[in-house]
């Protein structure tokens, strides 16, 4: 008999991260550009700020996930999350991808008719490089 | 337009904490032969100022119908916490110890200005390297070299200065 949790641990990938930093930016004569800036590793595993540590993990307790809907037209590009019965409007090239990406999986899509975007809030995605 | 369904969920962030998630994609079997295991999506966020402290919250438009691995990064002012969950129905529960890193200041009395560090990205390995300071990733801009005959890449970066970076692995790899 197979160990759900344990299939699951399997199918969790791995995060690896590290700090770098410049080292150097000084180009010598007969040198390429860019090939004189070096990076380097630079952190260190802290052991000491629980505080901090303490702080986050509080604030990552007992959260609540909620369901919201969302909608892309791929011809106007209107990308729009309804969040607590409220229309916000989103970055179009952030939802082009996410709509492909869950079309692409199988994702399963109501069509509707794209609400008036006027009405949408303008209270925008943070957070994300466009 | 099409609609589907997402989730999203808000923590407060502890005063001078900026925290940032991604969400972990396994990639189908049918486009490996082209892409990475994994890939990363950055989860879009709305802010809300409470006092002096920011609420988030934070959108996962694409969930998985079993569940969704997340990468939770805490910056603070010289270390960041990095925390992995799991996105379950309506839960998320942090899967490991977290683990605090501290990124060190190196000194330099001469005045620094952004320089093009050359950064040619691996498609199939793909590396997220974050200013810990604003929180935003930085983006490798690809060009084409024509005395080599190649497309390279290259990003802003400035020196004396630390960035967090951090990829993807298979738990088998090594």
């Amino acid at each position: 008999m197979s160990n759900p949790s344990a299939q699951r641990d399997n199918d969790m990938a791995r995060v690896v991260c590290s700090i770098i930093a410049e080292l150097t930016n000084k180009l010598e004569k007969g040198k390429e550009p860019g090939s004189a800036t070096l990076s380097g590793a630079n952190g260190e595993k802290d052991l000491v700020s629980e505080d901090m540590v303490k702080n986050v993990q509080e604030s990552l307790m007992n959260i609540k996930v909620e369901d919201h809907n969302v909608g892309y037209e791929k011809e106007t590009g209107i990308a729009v999350r309804n969040v607590n019965g409220k229309n916000q409007l989103v970055d179009k090239d952030y939802m082009k991808k996410i709509y492909e990406d869950a079309k692409r999986s199988g994702k399963n899509m109501t069509v509707v008719k794209a609400p008036n975007v006027k009405d949408a809030s303008n209270e925008n995605s943070k957070g994300i490089n466009r | 337009m099409e609609m589907w369904q997402g989730k999203h969920f808000s923590i407060t962030d502890p005063k001078g904490v900026s925290t940032v998630i991604y969400q972990i994609n396994k990639t189908e079997k049918e486009f490996l032969k082209d892409s990475p295991k994994y890939t990363v999506q950055r989860l879009d966020s709305t802010e809300e100022i409470r006092g002096d402290l920011k609420r988030k919250t934070f959108y996962v438009d694409n969930p998985s119908d079993n569940f969704d691995q997340l990468l939770i990064l805490s910056f603070g002012a010289d270390r960041v916490v990095v925390n992995t969950a799991l996105l379950e129905g309506d839960k998320i529960s942090i899967t490991k110890k977290p683990l605090p890193l501290k990124y060190n200041t190196l000194y330099s009395e001469e005045e620094t200005e952004y320089k093009d560090f050359r950064y040619t990205p691996n498609l199939k390995r793909p590396i997220c390297i974050i200013d810990p300071e604003t929180t935003e990733e930085v983006i490798p801009k690809l060009y084409f070299d024509e005395k080599t005959n190649e497309v390279k890449g290259k990003c802003k970066l400035k020196p004396y200065k630390s960035y967090f970076a951090f990829e993807i692995r298979d738990k088998k790899e090594d």
